[in-house]
């Protein structure tokens, strides 16, 4: 049991970090170990945002000489991206295990990615013009402080609260994933996929990366692999609903889209809430109402149902 | 002495097979078939009374429907439910309770007696395990609608999701929307 959310402002960016914690505070109770946002800010031109970790959180508390050890693995990873011709443009220390860069690149995002995540624990979290992908352990209202979420203005966004049923709890298996390495598309997943070593398997043999255990990256991945293929994005949706096994309801957003599947047995939950300038959904009734005031409508997808929102 | 006079003689033709909802052993003569045999509350359908349950647990919801009853209301007012989860469970007795706005997972469940009205929309397994009596559902429901129900009539006036009905032994399911696809075929 996981709990899923997403929101759409349409022409009207707002505060979607507030609106996004308040949200998965109310989804808490489907599960407290870790809290994931996939927040969309507003592009600036010619330059990419990317959100990345060098260290786990409970390496922070044990490993020895960790903190020294973060600072060479930082030090390698501009060193890196001043090799590949990466300009720098801004630094931020979001915790002191993760980072968020400003960058202006032209050259070929996975073979960056590829050398970035080379290096002991470094994992790219996101890395995109507006996506900004951010995860750890502790409630919504924990990461959300720890990132200063509480003031992000855009115009989508997803998250997660997660209870793992499948693998650790860590911030390699927590949720939202990135779709690497396609910019700015990111998955969040309620379920469990019964076929992932099949998939995981085939995905590999065609040189896709995995960072986690956890059957939920397969979605991400899976996904990428068919945009790679030039498919679109509801098209992809509707196979995976037959390829993939097990029961699931997953959420995906990219730069202009966002989008929800649900398995055939539709034995995880969905709610949604549509108007023309904002659209809502959540595992639980309870968590859209948390951002509206006055009464609205709501309706449940039916199983095996795909459907796509443009911004 | 024959083999079925024996089954007399030993008392095993002396049961008596009773219920009031689920099928047709129901016989107007008899006092049970008119009276709540739980530990139900004496209710006055006229007295009246309401509250908002914008600020409250689900627990605080249920116990405050459960005191009004004690008090002798008939008919229970909720306001504000906003979508909690197991809101308004385990009602065994008559009562004549309206919801003003949606409700979440699992809402009315193992009721047997209440007539309920709901404004708004509710989430899944709604009424699971009901026996007997109505509700009215003026918006949405989600799925697993009715679950094993054995009893009463169940109205939702607009769609229904997955599973409506999944177990059901008796009673009624009316829905005015669309439902899932199982059901079209």
């Amino acid at each position: 049991m996981c709990g899923i959310a997403g929101i759409i402002r349409r022409g009207d960016p707002g505060n979607i970090g507030e609106e996004m914690t308040s949200m998965l505070r109310s989804l808490k109770h489907r599960g407290p170990d870790s809290t994931g946002f996939a927040v969309y800010g507003l592009p600036e031109k010619d330059q990419y945002v990317m959100r990345f970790k060098v260290a786990e959180q409970e390496d922070i508390g044990k490993g020895f000489d960790i903190h020294e050890q973060i600072k060479d693995r930082r030090a390698t990873v501009n060193s890196r991206l001043k090799e590949l011709g990466v300009e720098i443009l801004s630094e931020e220390e979001a915790t002191d295990y993760a980072f968020r860069y400003t960058l202006r690149y032209d050259g070929d995002l996975r073979r960056m990615a590829d050398y970035i995540e080379d290096i002991d624990d470094a994992e790219i979290m996101s890395l995109g013009e507006g996506l900004e992908l951010i995860k750890d352990l502790g409630d919504a209202d924990v990461v959300s402080e720890q990132y200063g979420l509480g003031n992000f203005n855009g115009s989508h966004a997803i998250g997660h609260t997660r209870m793992a049923t499948e693998s650790d709890v860590d911030i390699r298996s927590a949720h939202p994933y990135w779709a690497y390495p396609f910019n700015d598309v990111s998955v969040v997943h309620n379920g469990q996929l019964t076929n992932y070593w099949k998939w995981r398997r085939t995905m590999e043999h065609r040189g896709h990366r995995f960072m986690s255990h956890c059957d939920s990256e397969l979605i991400a991945v899976y996904l990428a692999d068919k945009m790679d293929n030039n498919i679109g994005l509801e098209e992809a949706m509707t196979d995976s609903l037959d390829e993939l096994d097990g029961v699931f309801t997953y959420v995906v957003a990219t730069s202009d889209k966002l989008g929800m599947a649900k398995d055939v047995m539709a034995a995880k939950p969905m709610v949604i809430y549509e108007s023309d300038d904002f659209i809502a959904l959540a595992s639980e009734e309870v968590s859209i109402r948390k951002i509206f005031d006055h009464d609205i409508d709501t309706f449940d997808p039916y199983e095996g149902e795909v459907r796509v929102w443009e911004l | 002495m024959g083999t079925v006079d024996k089954s007399f003689e030993a008392g095993l033709h002396t049961e008596q097979l009773r219920g009031r909802t689920q099928q047709t052993f129901f016989s107007a003569t008899e006092e049970e078939n008119f009276t709540y045999p739980y530990n139900a509350f004496e209710v006055d359908r006229a007295k009246k009374g309401e509250f908002d349950a914008q600020d409250l647990e689900t627990s605080e919801i249920n116990l405050k429907i459960r005191s009004l009853m004690e008090e002798g209301c008939g008919h229970i007012v909720v306001k504000n439910p906003r979508a909690k989860h197991s809101i308004g469970v385990g009602i065994l007795n008559r009562l004549t309770l309206d919801f003003e706005g949606s409700l979440g997972y699992f809402g009315c469940g193992l009721i047997d007696g209440p007539n309920i009205h709901i404004s708004g929309r509710v989430g899944w397994s709604f009424g699971e395990n009901m026996m007997a009596g109505t509700v009215v559902i003026e918006k949405n429901a989600g799925s697993t609608f009715g679950a094993a129900i054995r009893g009463g009539d169940l109205v939702c006036k607009g769609d229904v999701g997955s599973r409506t009905g999944i177990d059901m032994k008796g009673g009624t399911i009316i829905v005015g929307g669309r439902q899932a696809r199982f059901l079209d075929s």
